[in-house]
């Protein structure tokens, strides 16, 4: 993890920060690095009962127990064997009740890379409100279309989600 | 330019509020019409020690009103005021004051003037209204240490207290003076004081708010101990405190030896290294100082007659804050869980060490589970701390209702976990409310069923088989059964030909909103009790049942686990999955035969134990596993129980039984119905912690839907 | 257990060092130099009485302590006034007590500290 981090400033338009690249099926999406606890292997979950179908289980993260997302899946795209370069990335998100960690399976980590606030596009309207949602804009670097997430929207309203609740997968797969 | 001492006042007003615990308590035991004076005693000490500390922190309402609770205490000790039960009265009243101020100087909020001068006007009317002059105070307690006593022993043939105060640097800080516990220990006789100043530094490099100074005291023999330590209680944890006894034999030769009373010359302090020129400006007799340091050995010599002189306990214990040992269960918690992992990985060596890294592996469990033992029994405290506040309770509702009731405690040293302790409590009060309100029966109906006036409620606590069980019961009238069925009746919670055993018939009590009290007392008569406990309580982990008979009284059991980080559990496998069943819900467990299982219209698969038909829960289904066979009698199935109800759990095979430590699922997760957390398993894999209610509740609601 | 109190942070605030030697002397050399004791010398006021004797401390004079105001005194004044009477003597320095206070001689009783204060006698109590 960057050793600058600490030095990160947040917020619209005010500066640079940095944000970590991963790749899903053919598309590269970016968190900001501040919310990245740490990058593991994929490893074995434990199945929790009546979760989303995204939500694929609990793991032992150093004595917590971690909520795995399998973020292809939340993004309603093909689903794809876990294999050795597998990668779980554990963040943590704000939610109304504090501080929450979780990880999200991707297919593979790219680097960190620097943002210019002022460069941030604003994502295009896609006709479904809850794909912007969690889209904070959206960034070229080096010649590429950089995603940038926002975490606590994405991933903080599944978290609570109650047996049979109702998730943006199927929102999304109706509005795509 | 004075000395911050607000971060002392947290320290002083857990200790007031334990001290006033403490008064309250020897005031409920006071016998008005023969008062032990050792409670007077205790009594006294407690408005004094308040006044004193509150006067050292400025926290003038409080000192002032205790300095007057203090003269009448005085009074009561001296025998100068008869002990009555205004008095008693009064005193009461005072405790419930003084709470209030010192909640809300801790809160920095107003004190209610109004009320404290009310009651302080009340204390004073009493104290000038006491009788005839008494004769002045036994003379040995009135002479203070600068008597000019000689050296030379004072009868007591029960030899001499030794007591070595050695404060630590913080000790005036945190509103402490020996200088007052020094003229307290001086009133319980004759005390000799030889002063340590080797600690002392120059001038300049004092810190003034720190003690320098220690002392070495002797105090005839005939001075209980318990009054010595009682002197020092404030002080607990910020010295060191040794009181030893002195056999009356070896008094003799050493009474030239001894240390010279405190009035005379003290030899000159050793701190410095430059010689003292040996100064003794006083023209008292002085035994030769230099010999008057006897050697310590001497008074540990093997012939201690006296019975173990930390009988009394509790010297030296430490306040410890609870995250401190949060952070220290937590370390455990883990250390447990890696060696279990370790044992687990060891299992699978071979090879000429791998014999000796199991047996080490074994050693080590071992080792773990006496410091995990050793650090849970760090957090538990004794159950009397949440029954001491009933005495008071049952006393004013029995005076409120008019009833005669005495109230047993039994088992108050049963030790549980802190946080259980701290959450117990209210539920508690609450089913003690219903056995005094509903429960016993009024004087004239208690008589008129041959039973004797006065009724009895009855706390116990005890260690039951790996857990706590916690009694309330009655001599009563026992739950009416009648009138349970009907008021069910009418709530529509069973249906008009349901037929109920009686213990069925009993357990709707605890459905929400259930109340058949005739009229409702403010006491507990509104209905919302009986549900909540169950739920507290199982919110620790624990369950609520009651057994009563009519006629003849009541008994709610609370059972509870001895801590709320670790559960017992069977670990069970349903298809790969692995659950953890709490034992504290498990019943029994059994293989079912193809017969054994029918199928009722309405209830599913139903199986018959023990006269009972009880529902099969096929946890598979339950949280969408594939088992490794559907089969009833080809798996297991485990008869649980929650909320009063019996079921049958189907799972695929028993894995072993073992302690886990609850992990939160909800941290950062969410809540799971028929789950309560999670333990991480010896390799490392996370299971789920079953609860057991939770499950039938979700079971029904599915087979409902 | 003594390192406990290391960390108290009031004591991290100057472990004020009144160091300055008593400036220039501006008395004559015959008068000694006098201290009146207030009426409460006790814990609140200890930093203040430090400060008084630490300035006496080096008088090549006789130094005076009046106690006839004394009303209150507590173990932390009677350490300062043991310190500095102690000082003294090791630097072959008087000190004297004037006057009487039942306070400072009840109190030095009990805590064993007359020989170190050097007070005078017996006292009646």
């Amino acid at each position: 993890m960057s050793s600058n981090a600490v030095e990160r400033q947040q917020g619209a338009g005010s500066g640079s920060h940095q944000v970590l690249t991963f790749v899903l099926g053919n598309e590269t999406y970016g968190v900001d690095i501040l919310r990245v606890q740490e990058i593991r292997g994929w490893s074995a979950v434990t199945k929790i009962p009546h979760a989303p179908a995204h939500v694929l289980g609990v793991l032992n993260l150093r004595g917590s127990i971690v909520p795995i997302v399998d973020l292809r899946m939340r993004f309603a795209l093909e689903r794809a064997e876990y294999t050795a370069v597998t990668v779980i990335i554990v963040m943590s998100v704000r939610g109304p009740s504090g501080r929450r960690d979780f990880g999200v399976v991707v297919d593979g980590v790219s680097d960190v890379v620097d943002v210019n606030s002022a460069e941030v596009k604003p994502a295009p309207e896609l006709g479904s409100r809850s794909a912007t949602e969690y889209i904070r804009g959206l960034v070229s670097v080096a010649e590429r279309m950089v995603v940038l997430l926002d975490i606590d929207r994405l991933i903080g309203r599944d978290l609570a989600l109650s047996p049979g609740g109702e998730s943006d997968e199927a929102v999304a797969a109706s509005a795509a | 330019m004075t000395v911050d001492l607000t971060q002392f006042h947290d320290a002083f007003f857990e200790e007031s509020f334990e001290a006033l615990d403490s008064m309250e308590a020897a005031l409920l035991k006071l016998d008005i019409g023969s008062p032990e004076p050792e409670l007077i005693n205790t009594i006294f000490r407690v408005a004094h020690s308040i006044k004193g500390g509150s006067a050292t922190f400025g926290f003038s309402e409080i000192a002032s009103f205790t300095h007057s609770l203090e003269t009448l205490l005085d009074e009561l000790r001296s025998g100068t005021m008869p002990v009555t039960v205004a008095v008693s009265d009064l005193l009461l009243k005072s405790v419930d004051v003084m709470r209030a101020m010192l909640r809300a100087v801790q809160a920095k909020q107003p004190i209610d003037s109004q009320r404290v001068s009310d009651l302080q006007f009340d204390l004073e009317v009493a104290i000038a209204r006491k009788s005839e002059p008494a004769p002045p105070p036994a003379a040995a307690s009135a002479a203070p240490a600068g008597s000019g006593g000689s050296a030379a022993a004072p009868a007591a043939a029960l030899g001499h207290w030794r007591i070595r105060f050695h404060p630590y640097r913080e000790l005036l800080a945190r509103g402490n003076d020996p200088l007052r516990m020094l003229r307290e220990l001086a009133e319980l006789g004759e005390l000799q004081v030889r002063l340590d100043a080797q600690m002392l530094p120059p001038l300049h490099e004092i810190s003034p708010q720190d003690c320098y100074l220690a002392w070495t005291l002797e105090l005839p023999g005939k001075v209980p101990e318990e009054a010595i330590r009682q002197v020092f209680e404030w002080a607990e944890g910020d010295c060191d405190l040794t009181i030893e006894r002195l056999p009356a034999e070896q008094e003799a030769p050493a009474a030239s030896a001894a240390p010279e009373p405190a009035a005379a010359a003290t030899p000159p302090p050793t701190r410095a290294p430059e010689p003292q020129t040996a100064h003794q400006p006083s023209s008292a007799p002085a035994p030769a100082p230099a010999a008057a340091v006897p050697p310590a050995s001497r008074l540990d010599a093997p012939g201690k007659s006296e019975p173990a002189l930390s009988a009394l306990g509790d010297s030296g214990s430490i306040r410890v804050s609870v995250e401190k040992i949060d952070e220290l269960m937590n370390t455990v918690g883990e250390l447990v869980i890696t060696q279990a992992m370790l044992s687990q990985l060891g299992s699978h060596f071979d090879g000429p060490d791998a014999e000796k890294l199991r047996a080490g592996l074994a050693q080590l469990e071992r080792n773990m589970r006496e410091l995990q033992e050793s650090v849970m029994r760090v957090r538990m405290l004794p159950i009397s701390f949440v029954f001491s506040r009933f005495p008071r309770m049952v006393r004013d509702l029995t005076q409120r209702l008019g009833k005669q009731i005495e109230l047993k405690l039994t088992g108050e040293q049963t030790e549980l976990d802190k946080t259980v302790l701290e959450k117990i409590g209210d539920p508690l009060v609450h089913l003690v409310r219903n056995c005094i309100d509903h429960g016993i029966e009024y004087p004239e109906a208690r008589i008129a069923a041959g039973k004797p006036a006065e009724g009895t409620v009855h706390l116990d606590a005890c260690h039951r088989g790996g857990n706590i069980a916690v009694e309330v019961s009655d001599d009563g009238g026992g739950l009416d059964s009648e009138r349970i069925l009907a008021k069910a009746r009418a709530r529509g919670l069973i249906g008009p030909n349901d037929t109920l055993t009686e213990a069925q018939i009993h357990e709707l009590i605890f459905q929400p909103g259930f109340s058949t009290a005739e009229k409702t007392t403010d006491l507990s008569g509104r209905g919302v009790g009986m549900d909540v406990v169950r739920r507290n309580v199982k919110e620790l982990g624990g369950k609520v049942e009651v057994r009563s008979e009519p006629g003849r009284g009541s008994r709610f059991t609370i059972t509870l686990p001895l801590t709320l980080a670790i559960v017992d559990g069977q670990s069970v496998a349903v298809g790969t999955e692995t659950y953890i069943v709490p034992l504290i819900s498990i019943v029994e467990s059994m293989q079912l035969k193809p017969s054994g299982v029918t199928r009722l219209s309405g209830r599913g698969e139903v199986l018959s134990f023990r006269g009972d038909y009880l529902p099969i829960i096929r946890l598979h289904e339950l949280f969408g596993v594939e088992p490794r066979s559907r089969a009833l009698h080809e798996g297991l199935v485990v008869i649980a129980e929650g909320d009063g109800r019996r079921v049958g759990l189907f799972v695929d095979d028993l894995l072993g039984q073992q302690q886990v430590v609850i992990k939160s699922l909800e941290a950062n997760y969410g809540h799971i119905d028929g789950v309560s957390g999670a333990t991480i398993l010896g390799d490392g894999s996370v299971a789920l912690i079953l609860d057991v209610p939770g499950l039938i509740r979700a079971a029904s609601m599915r087979a409902a839907a | 257990m003594k390192n406990r109190k290391q960390q108290t942070p009031a004591r991290k605030r100057a472990q004020k060092r009144p160091t300055k030697r008593a400036p220039a002397r501006s008395r004559s050399d015959a008068a000694p130099s006098a201290l009146a004791l207030a009426a409460e010398c006790t814990l609140a006021q200890a930093d203040a009485l430090q400060a008084e004797l630490a300035r006496r401390l080096d008088e090549p004079q006789r130094v005076i302590v009046d106690v006839s105001a004394l009303q209150r005194i507590d173990t932390a004044g009677l350490q300062l006034l043991a310190a500095f009477v102690q000082d003294r003597r090791t630097a072959g320095r008087a000190v004297e007590w004037r006057g009487r206070a039942a306070a400072l001689d009840a109190a030095a009783g009990l805590l064993g500290l007359r020989g170190m204060l050097e007070l005078a006698g017996e006292v009646g109590q």
